[in-house]
């Protein structure tokens, strides 16, 4: 068989090969001229100096010495992923039971059932934050029950802190965690499942070493997404963290918008995005290694 | 067919998020004129105070742009090089003295807009040549007149303790925190030369605030439910929300104030030039400067226009008045403003 396989490989390459090329074409040439050409002149931008107010054109790497040295930004970048840690733990583990319950399901209502899973991305990251201040704050819902009904003196701080962030991070990314790990659990045969369980594992066992190990990447696809999504979030920080929260996404905004230093933001994004890659990939690496302990 | 009804949700998903719609891409005529102003109440006031009676006496066609700050405006000017796709912007002083400095916006003179020089000279010449000040509004202390009494009159009022969680400051991203910083700093026996009162009261004030908001109008909500009763805002939106019936009013502290210069900036790449000029003058005339002074309950920076009473004593209609507020260079803010912003997040993250 794996002779076979040898044997086949050169031959599936040679044949296929310029039709992948072609395939890939469009979206490579989108990539290039709207991704990577931006992103150049993004690193281009945050090597420029800042002075007085204006953009000099003078080469510095002063942005990136401010950024690595100074424990106020880096606290900033430490906060970003402090959250986006726990909001994509939050959504893969929220996440999956649903994901499963869809991807399982037999009823007829399947489609209503994805449809609801999907409702509240329709309106608009912005509303559904502003949605949770009415809920959150110190006279909203759940602080005015709270306190009519004799549990709290004193109303719980909800909001204008980073819990405030990671309950409205993880309501708007829980659909994405959801859809990510229903494709990859559907894809697993149900068959299986059963085979286990004729051979006499419990529910739980087989959970544990059939369903899980099979459905990893959709876990690992889900914990990847929220975590570069909530990293990157701007609105939801922005609306619910108000007072002292401050993630790379709102220092970016306000000294690209604001303070219009572009150079100082556009180093900052830079850090940003190579912190992420470095983490996933990082991720990625450890994770596959854990899984192969399953098999 | 699962997976048709899953990629189908994920088309969906993507759809719900590509949730800014791009800016309409316009053909020039001569008789067409794109203003970028603001949106809400402004863009209402606008469309009847000064699009439709433009439209009608010049035969032109105004299309309305209501998004964005002003600096978020100047981000897009200075993104395209200048040719935004805008005639003309109504932005602040700071954006049209940084855009002269950075050569994106046109400079104006005399002979394209003459009523230019009917604006007091030492108002406009501190945003010629690429603006031309279209009105006044100053930061005002706007409070709940059913919790603050008696009415405050000085900017102290927030650092007293039986305020204490019912306050808003503005994030230091807009102008209004700056004046905020500078005018705490007067108020504590410094000014902005010597700042560092400021940042000290700004310390002290942390624990007493509610929240720190970026943008005045997402301010209003906790005004609204009277959840906040002390905040800095401009005296034109003050007197708005007054008037709409919410619980509020707004002063000048004894300490003083600042006044922020609204200027009308046309960019280097605007396509009707001419009309833009002709606009400009038109919106400084001395009837359409009292008509939108009045519809926008702001200051006008031309003298010898005849204001109500009540108007003429909330907002700047004088050249005396305008010497009573405190003359901050705003050359010297847009040098600053990077430092202070800095300092100000670490002050408040701490």
């Amino acid at each position: 068989m794996e002779e076979g396989d040898r044997a086949l490989r050169p031959a599936w390459r040679e044949r296929r090969l310029p039709a992948v090329l072609v395939l890939l074409a469009p979206s490579l040439i989108y990539l290039l001229v709207l991704f990577f050409v931006p992103l150049g002149i993004l690193a281009a931008v945050s090597v420029l100096k800042f002075h007085n107010g204006l953009i000099v054109r003078e080469l510095t790497l002063e942005h990136y010495v401010k950024f690595l040295t100074d424990p106020f930004y880096l606290g900033i970048m430490w906060n970003t992923l402090r959250v986006a840690l726990i909001v994509s733990a939050v959504t893969t583990l929220l996440g999956y039971p649903v994901a499963y319950v869809l991807a399982r399901t037999r009823s007829r209502w399947k489609g209503l059932l994805i449809a609801l899973v999907l409702a509240p991305e329709l309106s608009g990251v912005v509303l559904r934050t502003y949605g949770w201040l009415v809920i959150l704050e110190d006279r909203g819902v759940i602080n005015t029950l709270l306190r009519s009904w004799g549990v709290i003196a004193e109303p719980i701080r909800l909001v204008h802190n980073y819990t405030g962030v990671i309950i409205g991070l993880s309501h708007v990314l829980l659909p994405f965690a959801i859809l990510a790990l229903m494709a990859s659990i559907q894809a697993i045969d149900p068959t299986l499942e059963q085979a286990a369980m004729n051979l006499g594992a419990g529910r739980v066992r087989t959970f544990l070493r059939i369903t899980l190990p099979l459905s990893a990447p959709g876990v690992l696809g889900a914990f990847f997404l929220t975590f570069s999504l909530s990293a990157s979030a701007y609105a939801t920080p922005a609306i619910l963290g108000g007072k002292g929260v401050e993630v790379m996404a709102t220092m970016i905004y306000t000294q690209l918008l604001y303070i219009l230093n572009w150079p100082f933001a556009a180093a900052l994004s830079v850090a940003l995005m190579a912190v992420v890659l470095v983490t996933m990939f990082a991720s990625a690496r450890l994770v596959g290694r854990m899984s192969g302990v399953f098999q | 067919m699962n997976m048709i009804l899953v990629r189908l949700a994920a088309v969906v998903l993507v759809l719900a998020l590509l949730s800014s719609a791009p800016a309409p891409v316009v053909k020039a005529q001569s008789n067409q004129l794109v203003v970028n102003g603001f949106g809400g109440e402004y863009e209402d006031i606008f469309k009847k105070t000064l699009k439709e009676p433009f439209e009608r006496q010049f035969n032109a066609r105004i299309l309305f742009d209501p998004t964005g700050s002003a600096s978020e405006d100047y981000a897009k000017i200075r993104a395209t090089r200048g040719d935004p796709g805008w005639d003309v912007v109504v932005m602040t002083a700071p954006e049209a003295i940084l855009g002269c400095r950075e050569k994106l916006l046109q400079p104006m003179t005399e002979a394209n807009i003459p009523n230019l020089k009917q604006l007091y000279p030492e108002v406009q010449n501190a945003v010629a040549p690429c603006g031309a000040v279209q009105e006044i509004q100053y930061m005002s202390l706007m409070y709940n007149t059913n919790s603050v009494r008696p009415a405050p009159d000085s900017w102290k009022v927030f650092w007293d303790p039986r305020y204490k969680g019912h306050i808003i400051i503005p994030d230091i991203g807009s102008i209004l925190a700056v004046y905020f910083l500078i005018m705490a700093s007067y108020a504590y026996g410094g000014d902005e030369k010597n700042i560092d009162p400021g940042f000290d009261a700004i310390a002290r004030l942390k624990p007493n605030v509610t929240a720190i908001i970026l943008s005045s109008s997402a301010m209003i909500p906790y005004v609204e439910r009277e959840e906040v009763w002390l905040l800095p805002y401009w005296d034109g939106r003050a007197h708005y929300y007054r008037g709409r019936g919410l619980p509020v009013d707004f002063v000048i502290p004894k300490e003083g104030s600042i006044f922020l210069l609204g200027a009308l900036s046309v960019p280097m790449g605007a396509k009707n030039k001419a009309l833009a000029y002709k606009f400009i003058d038109w919106w400084l005339s001395a009837e359409v400067q009292r008509k939108w002074a009045m519809a926008y309950t702001v200051g006008s920076a031309r003298g010898g226009l005849s204001f109500p009473t009540e108007h003429r004593q909330a907002h700047i209609s004088s050249i005396a008045q305008v010497r009573k507020f405190k003359s901050v260079d705003p050359l010297f803010i847009g040098e600053k403003r990077s430092d202070w912003a800095e300092r100000w997040k670490k002050v408040i993250a701490r």
